[in-house]
């Protein structure tokens, strides 16, 4: 097997369950590393690690899963959860899901679904990379613009013409064609449409009216 | 051979049957009849058999039977023994046609004759006359020592039945007077005999048992029970003891407990045997109640253990599911992964048994066995219940701690019975050390021993504890402190473990908590040997 599909994290407290649920996913050719506990998790894990996904059993001893789910959305840690559970409670489920598990599998677990929610886990995680990735180059743009251009791209986003921009600045309408080739040129977009679009956005999440700047990649 | 008249010799046909022939209880009115008629036939007035033991000295008969009985005025005096009884003995005939007389002698004639004598006793044999007879002739002798012959057959023959009708009496009374119930059967179970006992536990008379076969008085499901036991019995000629289903007369079942002794006959094989039973109904049906008690206890325990009975059976199956998948897609990938697979396949055997195992200790909560006590060790059954509640436990975020500690834990008791006391008193104490705060959630359950004679398990909390108030009225039945209690838990393992001889305690611990415990006798070698407590159908036998 050349390159593996993904790392997969697995905190289960049953040890033959673990081995058995890595060597599935071990023969589907993912990377897998166990845990026992959730304390276990937290101690071992490598923060460094490209997680594509986490497969968290939902009754554990000590902090259950939940208590785990909480605790990584709370720190900010956006590993994509997929609950194992053998009882499948329809509140705990909810609960999950609202927290924003992927997915949530009863065990026994069907190899062919558990293949499909940590594949789906993974092109998620593969496709938030992406995009933050993308929203990242944007803020790499965003922060070559100079005051003076910021300042001309709010107007441009309110919609004003260029002499509008040019009276409201005390500049001369020359200037403002200027600064707006400038910001095309660093933004690297090629219309007006697209360069309001990105810069709305861009606002939003500057001034705290949006806490995604992934969606600036968005269409 | 005297010649026989026929009148006479009908009459000798009539003594010969009134001796032989009659009901051996009443051989003596008939008798009397027919020797009276004898005897005046012969013109005589009475008779008497002498006896005499070959032991006694002085030879001086006495009498054991006078003809006609009636006549208590006896002509012969002891004094006339004195001086007859030496001439008998010597095999003299005395026949004396007439007496001297003395004033008011009635006796005025006489024929007697020895008879036969056996290794234990000399008999005789005396006629009288209260008239003057004259000679004695020899067709009257013949004829008189023939009917003595006939009588004393009749007496001998009387006496053995005397003798067996004593003993039989007096084994009739110690049967009648027992309140226990007798009954002989042969091997087929027709009864031979039942006492007053019996009759009044089958509610029948004695005619209408006696004839019968057992079999009739069981219910029709332990009667290829009751067959076998019985072919067994006589097989292995040993006594057995058994408790058994009775179907009375009102068509209830009752329960009796009969110890069963084979007789042998003298070519060796049984001939009969001989039983003694008691009514052990009232007995079963408390220990039924309290068996069924326990076994709804134990169901509803189930239900309490349910989600933790669901996940630990839920796990193996989970890993199983998940091998098997896995060497699905080993096999479907053209990978070097295939000897993994025996390694897999090992797995999968060992999580096969964990989840058989998991079955097999819950079957044990569902079943609803007869109390059956056995030699155990008691910390075998502390081990087992700290697992199966441990499921609970883990669930409830509390640690059992087992400490077990006495090398020699040997109770006799019933395994179930045992086993669901310390179910519940895990259970109770995972439950009360719930709500303290993490960390505090410890229960140890541990083995003691208690001087020489008692042995026994604690299980102590880091609860709360129980208000002193509360500690007395802890084991009567419908108290709790618990909101969802039933207030039957503790009751139940109180009957649970006195019914095995032992009792339950409970002691507020120094530094908070509260520790439960179970005591029982250690076994000793005789108590082992007693008949078990409610066996049911099994037996054992007599040392």
């Amino acid at each position: 097997m050349s390159a593996t599909s993904g790392l997969v994290h697995l905190v289960d407290d049953d040890e033959s369950f673990r081995g058995a649920l890595a060597r599935v996913l071990t023969a589907a050719g993912f990377e897998v590393r166990t845990f026992g506990s959730c304390g276990d998790y937290l101690l071992r894990r490598d923060n460094g690690e490209d997680v594509a996904c986490l497969l968290l059993d939902l009754c554990l001893p000590g902090p259950s899963g939940l208590d785990l789910q909480q605790a990584l959305v709370e720190s900010g840690h956006k590993v994509p959860i997929v609950f194992l559970s053998g009882e499948g409670t329809i509140s705990a489920s909810v609960q999950a899901m609202k927290a924003g598990a992927v997915d949530f599998l009863t065990k026994p677990i069907d190899a062919v679904q558990l293949l499909a929610a940590v594949r789906a886990a993974a092109a998620a995680r593969t496709r938030e990379r992406a995009q933050r990735e993308r929203a990242h180059a944007w803020q790499v743009r965003f922060s070559r613009l100079t005051q003076r251009e910021h300042d001309v791209l709010r107007h441009v986003v309110t919609g004003r013409r260029n002499k509008q921009i040019a009276v409201a600045l005390g500049v001369a309408e020359r200037t403002v064609k200027a600064h707006r080739a400038h910001i095309m040129q660093k933004l690297q977009v090629a219309t007006v449409a697209e360069l309001v679009r990105v810069a709305e956005r861009w606002y939003d999440w500057d001034e705290g009216r949006s806490d995604r700047l992934e969606q600036i990649a968005e269409p | 051979m005297p010649d026989l008249d026929p009148c006479f010799e009908a009459l000798l046909t009539h003594l010969s049957a009134a001796a032989m022939g009659m009901s051996t209880r009443n051989v003596r009115p008939g008798l009397d009849e027919a020797a009276g008629r004898m005897i005046r036939f012969l013109e005589l007035d009475g008779c008497c058999m002498l006896e005499s033991p070959n032991t006694a000295k002085s030879g001086i008969a006495w009498r054991s039977v006078t003809y006609p009985s009636q006549d208590r005025d006896c002509p012969l005096l002891d004094s006339d023994l004195e001086w007859l009884s030496p001439r008998l003995w010597t095999g003299e005939t005395v026949a004396l046609g007439s007496i001297p007389q003395e004033h008011g002698r009635r006796l005025k004639s006489l024929l007697a004759f020895p008879l036969a004598t056996s290794n234990e006793s000399r008999q005789a044999v005396v006629f009288w006359a209260t008239r003057i007879r004259g000679e004695w002739t020899p067709i009257l002798i013949a004829r008189a020592r023939l009917v003595a012959q006939m009588l004393a057959h009749a007496g001998a023959h009387r006496s053995t039945w005397q003798k067996l009708q004593m003993i039989e009496q007096r084994y009739t009374d110690l049967a009648e007077s027992q309140a226990d119930m007798v009954c002989r059967y042969l091997p087929d179970t027709t009864l031979t005999f039942v006492n007053h006992a019996y009759c009044r536990f089958f509610g029948r008379e004695r005619g209408e048992l006696v004839g019968r076969r057992i079999l009739e008085l069981i219910p029709e499901s332990a009667r290829q029970y009751a067959l076998d036991a019985v072919s067994k019995m006589a097989g292995e000629r040993c006594t057995s003891t058994t408790e058994h289903e009775v179907l009375l007369p009102d068509g209830s079942i009752g329960w009796m407990r009969w110890t069963d002794t084979p007789l042998i006959g003298e070519d060796g094989t049984v001939t009969e045997f001989q039983a003694i039973g008691r009514d052990v109904t009232e007995r079963r049906r408390m220990e039924d109640s309290l068996r069924n008690l326990a076994q709804a206890s134990r169901l509803a325990m189930v239900g309490e253990l349910s989600a933790a009975i669901t996940h630990e059976v839920t796990q193996p199956l989970s890993a199983i599911q998940s091998n098997i998948d896995a060497i699905g897609l080993l096999l479907g990938s053209d990978s070097t992964h295939m000897p993994s697979i025996h390694t897999i396949l090992e797995d999968v055997r060992m999580d096969v048994r964990r989840a058989t195992e998991v079955v097999r200790r819950v079957r044990t909560l569902l079943r609803n066995p007869e109390l059956k006590p056995e030699l155990l060790d008691i910390e075998e059954i502390a081990a087992e219940a700290v697992r199966l509640s441990g499921l609970e436990a883990r669930r409830r975020g509390v640690n059992v701690m087992f400490h077990p500690g006495n090398t020699d834990a040997q109770v006799f008791a019933d395994r179930i019975c045992l086993h669901q006391v310390l179910m519940n008193l895990i259970i109770n104490a995972v439950q009360a050390v719930e709500s303290q705060a993490e960390g505090c959630r410890h229960v140890t359950v541990g083995s003691f021993s208690h001087g020489d004679g008692e042995v026994g398990i604690a299980v102590r909390d880091t609860g709360p504890g129980i208000a002193v108030d509360d500690l007395p009225r802890l084991f009567d039945a419908f108290f709790t402190t618990r909101k969802d209690g039933l207030g039957l838990g503790l009751r139940l393992a109180r009957s649970l473990t006195e019914v095995n001889g032992g009792r339950v305690w409970v002691d507020r611990n120094a530094e908070g908590g509260t520790t439960f415990g179970i005591t029982l006798p250690r076994p000793r070698l005789a108590a082992c040997k007693a008949p078990p407590l409610s066996s049911g159908h099994s037996r054992e036998d007599a040392a």
